[in-house]
């Protein structure tokens, strides 16, 4: 049977770009079931690493798919063996897709890295090269208390940067998920789900937070295609991450 | 306080993007194709080589040859006015 590489669920009455080819130059079609079709191509049936280049590619095909209709980002890797296969999933989670259509489009995601700082890395407790062994006990709970007390220092300023974001953002996303030291070397993390006609309103408020807040550096990302906003991977509302939702 | 330089931000940006690509989004297939472990391997062992469009539109994807091997891309950073940065 053929193997087929997903990309995104959109409605099924869209056209695609004629130019637009997947990841291995492969020619795109769909897959429909009633109202809904999967954006695919052929491919085989080896898995794919996910190398930067190829990873990049797909986020290229789905951002062109994005650009003209609503579109659900679908995971790099998938793989459906058969059309049959693939209706079925389709049908399965149909009424999921379509809210989540409905709820998306229109839709970018943003996001707002910053990362430690000089300061704050060499001062972290993770990795921390370790002196010479504790001479006694009291010495080692004096290291512990001071390891202890950094990571509360660094845990107390995400946390500010996070109320910071929250005030100047304000109602510009519609849903948001943030994290404090979500990995080694990053202070704060958030996602951002934006509507096209607050874009402009939403990156003149993070102008405003770093005017504000000279001494923190974030990255901003964006406009994405809305991965980490759709409800079916657990990320969503509701999702492990505590998500927020107006 | 010094700004992060901006090979830095690309870094991080790259690692943003590609970690919404393979983590988020519809899982729509029963294949877990990425173990938590590729995940990590990918935030240690990212090296970021900047090429022009033109030659990713002319190189087709492939696997890298071992897992320390760099890969073409092409990320294009953009200015607070919108202007494109060319690559270093």
């Amino acid at each position: 049977m053929t193997w087929y590489y997903v990309y995104a669920i959109v409605p099924g009455t869209i056209s695609l770009p004629n130019d637009l080819r997947g990841i291995t130059d492969e020619t795109l079609f769909l897959i429909g079931s009633r109202a809904l079709a999967a954006v695919v191509g052929e491919c085989s049936d080896q898995s794919y690493d996910p190398v930067p280049s190829l990873v990049l590619s797909h986020h290229r095909v789905v951002a062109r798919i994005c650009e003209q209709s609503p579109a659900l980002p679908v995971q790099f890797g998938s793989r459906m063996n058969g059309q049959d296969s693939l209706r079925t999933a389709l049908d399965e989670r149909y009424d999921a897709f379509s809210r989540d259509l409905e709820r998306l489009a229109g839709k970018v995601e943003y996001g707002i890295t910053v990362p430690m700082d000089d300061d704050t890395s060499a001062s972290s407790g993770a990795g921390a090269i370790s002196e010479a062994p504790a001479q006694s006990g009291a010495d080692y709970m004096r290291r512990r208390l001071s390891e202890y007390q950094r990571e509360n220092q660094l845990r107390t300023r995400a946390e500010r940067i996070r109320d910071e974001l929250d005030e100047v953002l304000g109602t510009l996303a519609s849903e948001w998920h943030e994290e404090t030291m979500p990995r080694p070397g990053i202070m704060f993390r958030g996602s951002y789900l934006v509507d096209e006609s607050m874009i402009e309103d939403f990156r003149q408020s993070v102008d405003q937070f770093r005017q504000r807040n000279s001494g923190v550096e974030a990255v901003v990302v964006g406009p994405w295609p809305p991965y980490s906003f759709v409800s079916s991977t657990g990320h969503g509302p509701g999702g492990m991450y505590g998500a927020n939702s107006s | 306080m010094d700004e992060l330089s901006a090979r830095s931000s690309r870094e991080i940006a790259l690692v943003e993007l590609i970690d919404r690509v393979i983590d988020k989004g519809v899982m729509i297939s029963g294949d877990i194709t990425i173990s938590v472990a590729d995940v990590d391997l990918i935030y240690l062992g990212l090296r970021v080589l900047l090429t022009t469009p033109d030659k990713l539109h002319q190189s087709r994807a492939r696997r890298s040859e071992d897992s320390g091997g760099s890969d073409d891309l092409v990320l294009r950073v953009r200015d607070r006015s919108g202007n494109d940065i060319p690559p270093e």
